[in-house]
């Protein structure tokens, strides 16, 4: 086994320690935004604890240039990212310097004392947001102003690999597709970049009928809803307000939202805390002309829409249902930018 | 439908002639708002499904606070408008990026706009005195969906004395020459000036000036409005100020910021230059309008001197909404309110994109 596949193996040995540690789960009921059962399902169903072997080849196989040390600034909300992010450092780095993100530490920093634990006296925990001290490479996640200053800021020479915000969609053809919607929808409170904020519906009675089904499904599912902070509530109140005076049709609850437009309505996205901007189509490609304007800011689709132009070359493409776990196969974001 | 919205412009415009003429209003300000509702209910689209959702009968409400706020993002999302297409006079659009979308507002009936701003314009600006109104911005030609342009060109026609209604930006190039024959046909007039402005474009003046000065006519005043982060250099409100007043030789208190947007029909001005008593900073409505703080997610009014975003009622939105909800964070105080700037988007942290990152950019 070569030194980055062994890295690899005890970054997700360590995962596994954690993942069935009750203290940390408290913790992050307790300090994060989701409910006892998000947490959960996000430890359960959507943390890479038994990757293939393929897919770690194949993980490996896409590692970046070697580099003796890199460090990983993390973003917050999809707490189990760090897994993949740091694993994807671990694969091209001797040494690893994790900088969890202040607002949300706690599964990072249990994943390097984990993984410390399991032996590995390459990996670290960096407190520190000194962007003067970055050496060799830097996977800088999260928002774009983060993402800018670590680029201004990081010395000549650190090569910077941005993961920078972006947003995923749904494209339905078939009639029996809410249930898997919602399971995309539901984990996060859809704060990730994998989190779909629009479904494109094939047919307009389809997109209605669609919309009522997955408000049920929102409704009915066993993950209870998290809390939203101040802005996130704001957003979401903006957002049902608006769009319950312009939508077709408007399914709001205290939980959740999906509205339903056609494409003569303006380009929307639905906000975080499981809302869904449902969009109907006449034609496949019509999806493609929606979303041409945006395609640098998209990260996945799920379903078959069509996607053909080279614009949209690095959109990662999965099943209904299964966006949120997308092989461990490297970042989840293929548009990957390198300064 | 028509005869309902033209008594609806008569009682509105009643109440402005009442301001403008000093006498006391003929009715109530709640009056006339509950029936703007029930009205806009009636004939806005989508209007009724709000005061649903937010569980509001109009026809039971007998206060304004009881109606829901629409938000400025339904102008963009939809046509706010009770009347149909057809029956549009004029259409005022929203500034926007190369990929956001512009909001519309769609009006049957300006006369009730240019009541509303040649009043309070008068009382906020001029007062009794007599100014050459000239415009550092774009012209009714060049701009012709701007409802700014619309109001500096009204200001100028109906309140300026000899001489005004110049406009001196046309596209990104300042028409310093014809702005300096101006100001001096003002000096020979021994009348000042109010120059009229956009805070961004006076920044880009200073820039282009480049620390020359650029003396008006004494007493002169200038009125800017809007906001200028993001653009070619950060400058505080107070700053900015300062820096117009030295460079154009006015005093600073002369220097009067108004707020308005293209979803309302009133503005809101700064009372310094005609209240020797006023605070800097701090906005005043006409009584035909209310700002009002509430809670960014309850939509509650926040207690007083606490910081909310702005719900503002405006009589004069006869034909479209008469309570609108923004996202300008605002604070009551001495009577009127500061403005704060916008509340920001969501998605503060993370990797989910926020619609208005997403809109704010250029395309890649």
């Amino acid at each position: 086994m070569t030194e980055p596949e062994t890295r690899v193996r005890l970054l997700v040995a360590a995962a596994n320690q954690i993942a069935a540690d009750p203290a940390l789960v408290a913790a992050l009921v307790a300090h994060g935004p989701l409910s006892r059962a998000g947490v959960e399902l996000a430890l359960r169903e959507h943390l890479e604890l038994t990757p293939s072997d393929a897919e770690i080849e194949q993980l490996l196989a896409t590692r970046l240039p070697a580099t003796p040390e890199a460090t990983v600034i993390l973003a917050a909300n999809v707490f189990v990212g760090a897994l993949r992010a740091v694993a994807v450092a671990a694969a091209s780095a001797g040494r690893v310097l994790v900088r969890p993100s202040r607002r949300d530490p706690l599964f990072a920093t249990a994943l390097v004392q984990a993984a410390q634990q399991l032996g590995a006296g390459w990996i670290s925990v960096q407190n520190t947001r000194d962007l003067t001290d970055l050496h060799g490479a830097v996977h800088v996640y999260g928002r774009q102003d983060t993402v800018t200053a670590v680029r201004q800021g990081a010395a000549p020479g650190v090569t910077v690999y941005a993961h920078g915000p972006g947003f995923s969609v749904a494209y339905v053809d078939d009639d029996d597709a809410a249930a898997r919607v919602a399971r995309d929808v539901i984990p996060f409170d859809q704060r990730g970049c994998l989190s779909p904020r629009i479904t494109y519906v094939l047919g307009l009675e389809r997109a209605h009928t669609f919309a009522a089904d997955l408000s049920r499904e929102l409704a009915a599912s066993p993950v209870a809803r998290g809390t939203l902070d101040d802005a996130e509530k704001a957003e979401w109140t903006r957002y049902v307000d608006t769009w319950t005076m312009a939508a077709r049709d408007a399914h709001v609850a205290a939980e959740h939202a999906v509205v339903v437009t056609d494409l003569g309505a303006p380009f929307a996205l639905a906000p975080v805390g499981r809302a869904m901007h449902v969009v109907a189509v006449d034609d496949p490609s019509q999806v493609d002309a929606a979303l041409l304007p945006y395609a640098d800011q998209l990260v996945a689709v799920a379903g078959a829409a069509p996607l053909a132009r080279p614009d949209f070359a690095r959109v990662r493409r999965a099943a209904l249902g299964g966006l949120q776990r997308p092989p461990f196969d490297g970042p989840v974001d293929l548009r990957v930018r390198t300064r | 439908m028509p005869d309902a919205s033209t008594s609806l412009h008569e009682r509105a415009r009643a109440l402005v002639r009442a301001f403008a003429d000093g006498v006391a209003a003929p009715e109530s300000f709640d009056a006339l708002a509950v029936d703007l509702g029930r009205f806009q209910a009636e004939h806005v689209p989508g209007y009724l499904r709000l005061c649903a959702r937010r569980h509001v009968d109009p026809a039971a409400c007998t206060h304004a606070s009881q109606l829901p706020a629409v938000p400025t993002d339904a102008f963009k999302a939809m046509r706010v408008a009770a009347f149909p297409e057809s029956e549009t006079h004029q259409i005022f659009r929203t500034s926007g990026t190369t990929v956001g979308q512009r909001g519309r507002h769609d009006f049957r009936d300006l006369r009730t706009y240019d009541a509303a701003a040649l009043a309070f314009g008068r009382a906020s600006l001029i007062g009794s005195g007599a100014f050459v109104v000239l415009v550092l911005g774009p012209s009714p030609a060049e701009a012709p969906d701007s409802s700014l342009t619309h109001m500096n060109d009204l200001l100028g026609r109906e309140l300026g004395a000899a001489g005004s209604g110049g406009f001196y930006l046309t596209g990104d190039t300042f028409d310093l020459a014809g702005l300096d024959q101006a100001a001096a046909r003002a000096v020979v007039a021994q009348t000042p000036v109010l120059l009229l402005g956009t805070s961004f474009a006076f920044v880009h003046l200073l820039e282009a000036l480049d620390d020359e000065l650029f003396p008006l006519p004494p007493g002169s005043r200038i009125m800017q409005t809007g906001g200028f982060k993001g653009r070619s250099r950060e400058v505080s409100a107070t700053e900015l100020r300062r820096a117009i007043a030295t460079t154009f030789a006015v005093q600073t208190r002369d220097v009067v910021q108004e707020y308005g947007m293209t979803e309302l029909s009133s503005q809101f001005y700064e009372r310094t230059a005609v209240d020797a008593g006023a605070p800097e900073g701090v906005l005043f409505e006409p009584p035909w309008a209310r700002v009002i703080p509430v809670d960014p997610d309850t939509l509650a009014p926040v207690a007083e001197g606490e910081v909310g975003i702005a719900r503002i009622e405006d009589l004069c939105n006869v034909d479209s909404a008469f309570a609108i909800q923004t996202a300008d964070r605002v604070r009551r105080v001495h009577g009127g309110f500061e403005l704060l700037g916008r509340q920001p988007g969501s998605a503060p942290r993370g990797c989910s994109l926020a619609i208005d990152e997403l809109l704010a950019r250029e395309p890649s």
